[in-house]
């Protein structure tokens, strides 16, 4: 596969596929699936596993994921490397009918039926925003913590997502993000070898399309966008940044993340931001020590705790164990930086776990480099809290650190977009009423 | 005016390879030592080329040969670029001021690791925003400013960062970086001011709490940053600092005076090759919560007096065998300027204060400055007593 004048090797160009979507990014990536791998990329020359024919072995949880995805040689889950948003809106004003629910239900069931549940098949969720219940006189159960998307910070101007629903595809198959977009949307007769009879459409129309990855190797293929330095981004990142993120030790649970009470228990929240990543000052002007002082805590960079991606450091991010969390005003005053892990290992809960599950992603949509922020929490306000502890700005007046200036990474992302969702629990997944 | 026989940056490269070699010795290298064709802004009033005076600069100088040990903490770099005036715009509470120079070279701190960042290939400017309080005449040195470079015909964005708050000799405190362009032609600078994070004080109480966004028209052409001039100074790596730049903006970026500064004088202590001039103010500023007095810390360059932002500065005050030990927040007052402060409520003249630094000034350094303000001991004075 070509891309202009230069040849794409194989993981780009599936990227890409997904990047372009349609039938022809579909084809390309079938075919692209069908040749012999070689590294990173599961063995995908085998047909693609088949769905689950009992809606009953499926768990009630849509964010169940970590017990169908690989992990890595620490335990560590790791995501799911293609990913696919789709923002879309019901196509009627009020409640939603009950064929209509019916309809929009046997199209996500035949999905599961399509693709096995599972990383190497289709994971998904559906999400519905606050603009969604406000269709129903009845309001939201009180259950559920669920506000419009507002700023989050001072020095931010987001855009605020506000369609009904939130469609969120992973596959370590680009292939499957793919075709399942167009199975649903009824775009395709046949999917991963059955036939499609079961679509929402008609039913919803699609007002955006995002699409991501994530996985050693995948960034530093897209360093072909604007605004990423000519080999920068090591052969290992997994993300733009070049660390490693999503230690099981510094994620909430799927657990402690469910909805406990009320007509949405076994379900959960989502949060859905698009930050711009700046990474020419973050590679050309900053140094290594500096990188992990931001990312990490003075002390990560002052004892080199984190060697390249940050594989040696197992399953966890060391905030816990070398106590910085409880540095940061210290470290803002005598070290002149607090870290973005540092920061944010202050917004843990009761028992000290982490309140967010983060699925966030890369991107490189408009052909700039950004991060697809999604995370899943009991309440909205459990990211609020979170991102608050990461804005610093208890510290943007101490010592060395400002408002963004050495305050963690900051400088370096700019929220563009921001948006929340419920996930309802998977029986009542198709069009919920409010309570 | 510069007589015309003064070499232009392109003409000094052509015809000096001897140069060349250096600077691109020192730009790979990042060694302080090397390097001595430093670059560090030369200033214009309203887009005219910068005229210092009585020069006779140019390709007969010799070179510079002191080495980073000899030189002393803050230098004199070895040559200058003039400037260029972009436009100048009143935004809410600011006077915001956009110019650029020929790409520089710079080191960026996090702690005390100094990080050097080198002058890539390919044509660029260093884009500067300089932003003061036009009432007061105060510069406000504090932020880390988005900005986003379009192409003004398609829209297209150049580049999308957050500028450095960085110090210069001649251009004092400002906010700046090095910015590739792709083609000649015009351009847009969008800029954006974030609340200011430090505290204000007295008639700047809650000025600077908005989010304000400045606009600019930009052309880009090589004819013009060619002619932005260079040139070496026979002084550089002398103890000195090049004088603040005359332009149209009006605070040059050096604190007040200390003659003209509130309260009564304490003293002036010296760290790091930095001065602190320590006053006391009877009376605690509007925007603490205070009635009683305030101490005052106003940390400076030498020679330029510009201040030193984001820095960890905390003061013992011992009276009558009391001792408090308090950290000193940066604060903004239209009469001190850009300090560090809080208040003591038993300070008296006599006490003797000692002041501890904890993180040194993290702000970036054009050349000149980057071996000053690291390292400092404590520094202790009598108040009253010099
Ligand atoms: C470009 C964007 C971001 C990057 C590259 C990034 C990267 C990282 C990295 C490398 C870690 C340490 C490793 C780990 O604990 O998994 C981390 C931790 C964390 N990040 Fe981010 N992050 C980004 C944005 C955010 C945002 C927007 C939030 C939410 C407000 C967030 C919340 C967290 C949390 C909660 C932790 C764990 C803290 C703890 O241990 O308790 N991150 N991030």
């Amino acid at each position: 596969m070509t891309d202009g004048d230069r040849t794409l090797t194989r993981r780009e160009a599936l990227r890409a596929a997904v990047a372009v979507g349609g039938s022809a990014g579909l084809a390309a990536c079938l075919n692209l699936e069908s040749q012999p791998t070689e590294t990173g990329e599961a063995n995908r020359n085998t047909d693609p596993p088949d769905g689950t024919e009992s809606a009953a072995e499926l768990p009630n949880r849509q964010h169940a994921w970590t017990e169908f995805s690989r992990t890595d040689k620490h335990g560590n889950p790791v995501l799911a490397r293609h990913h696919v948003l789709l923002l879309a809106n019901y196509v009627d004003d009020g409640p939603v009918d009950d064929v209509d629910r019916k309809q929009a239900a046997n199209a996500f069931r035949e999905l599961e039926e399509t693709y096995r549940w599972a990383s190497d098949g289709l994971l998904f969720t559906v999400g519905y925003s606050p603009a969604y219940f406000d269709r129903y006189d009845e309001p939201l159960s009180e259950s559920v913590d669920l506000p419009r998307p507002a700023a989050l910070a001072p020095f931010e101007d987001p855009s605020f997502d506000t369609p009904d629903l939130l469609v969120h595809l992973a596959s370590d198959r680009a292939s499957a993000v793919l075709e399942a977009k167009q199975a649903l949307f009824g775009e395709l007769e046949t999917a991963n070898g059955s036939e499609v009879t079961e679509t929402i459409d008609g039913i919803v129309e699609l007002v955006d399309r995002r699409t991501g990855f994530i996985g050693p190797g995948l960034p530093a293929e897209h360093d072909d966008v604007n605004g990423v330095p000519d080999g920068a981004v090591s052969e290992d990142a997994p993300l733009f940044m070049g660390f490693k993120s999503g230690f099981v030790e510094n994620q909430a649970t799927e657990n402690s993340v469910t909805i406990t009470e009320g007509p949405f228990a076994g379900g959960t929240t989502q949060h859905l931001s698009l930050l711009r990543t700046e990474l020419d000052q973050w590679y050309n002007q900053d140094s290594r020590e500096q990188r992990v002082a931001k990312m990490f805590s003075a002390t990560h960079a002052a004892e080199d705790l984190v060697e390249g991606v940050g594989d040696n450091l197992g399953d966890s991010s060391l905030v816990s164990e070398t106590g910085v969390g409880d540095r940061v005003s210290d470290d803002a005053f005598e070290e002149g930086v607090v870290g973005h892990a540092q920061k944010l290992a202050r917004a843990r809960d009761e028992d000290g776990d982490p309140r967010l599950l983060r699925r966030d992603f890369a991107t490189v949509d408009d052909g700039r480099t950004g991060v697809h922020f999604l995370s899943l929490q009991e309440s909205i306000a459990d990211f609020i809290q979170t991102r608050t502890a990461m804005n610093g700005t208890d510290v943007a007046n101490v010592g060395g650190v400002g408002t963004k200036n050495n305050n963690g990474i900051l400088q370096y992302i700019t929220t563009v977009r921001r948006g929340n969702y419920l996930l309802p629990p998977r029986s009542k997944r198709s069009f919920p009423r409010p309570s | 005016m510069w007589p015309e026989r003064d070499p232009t940056r392109r003409d000094f490269i052509a015809t000096s390879g001897v140069a060349l070699g250096m600077s691109v010795a020192g730009c790979a290298t990042g060694d302080d030592a090397a390097g001595e064709t430093e670059t560090p802004s030369g200033a214009a009033p309203g887009g005219t080329e910068a005229t210092p005076e009585g020069t006779d600069a140019g390709r007969e100088n010799e070179l510079p040969t002191a080495t980073a040990q000899e030189r002393p903490l803050v230098h004199i770099p070895a040559h200058q670029d003039g400037m260029r005036m972009v436009g100048m715009t009143e935004v809410g509470p600011y006077m915001v001021a956009m110019s650029y120079t020929l790409p520089h070279d710079f080191w960026v701190l996090a702690g005390q690791e100094k990080s050097y960042v080198r002058i890539n290939d390919g044509q660029g400017l260093h884009l500067m925003a300089t932003v003061w309080d036009p009432e007061y005449n105060q510069r406000i040195p504090l932020g880390s400013p988005p900005v986003e470079v379009r192409d003004a015909a398609s829209g297209d964005s150049v580049a999308e960062k957050s500028l450095w708050p960085m110090l210069s000799q001649q251009m004092g405190p400002h906010f700046g970086d090095n910015v590739a362009f792709p083609d000649e032609g015009e351009y847009t600078v969008q800029l954006s001011f974030d609340p200011v994070s430090a505290r204000q004080l007295g008639e700047y109480r809650g000025r600077f709490t908005d989010s304000v966004d400045a606009e600019f028209d930009l052309l880009f052409r090589t004819d013009i940053t060619n002619n932005i001039r260079e040139r070496f100074v026979d002084e550089a790596g002398q103890a000195g600092a090049l004088e603040p730049m005359e332009t149209n903006m009006k605070p040059n970026g050096s604190l007040p005076e200390v003659r003209a500064l509130p309260g009564d004088h304490g003293g002036i202590v010296d760290g790091g090759a930095a001065k602190f001039v320590v006053q006391v103010l009877r009376k605690t500023p509007a925007g603490i919560d205070s009635s009683g007095p305030y101490l005052a810390v106003s940390a400076r360059t030498p020679y330029n007096q510009y201040p030193l932002p984001f820095m960890g500065l905390r003061a013992t005050v011992s009276s009558a065998g009391e001792e408090v030990r308090e950290p000193l927040k940066a604060a903004i007052h239209p009469e001190l300027g850009y300090h560090y402060g809080a208040p003591f409520p038993a300070i008296a003249m006599g006490d003797e204060v000692t002041l501890e630094v904890g993180a040194p000034p993290q702000i970036a350094r054009h050349r000149g400055y980057q071996t000053a303000f690291l390292e400092f001991d404590d520094m202790t004075l009598t108040l009253g007593e010099q």
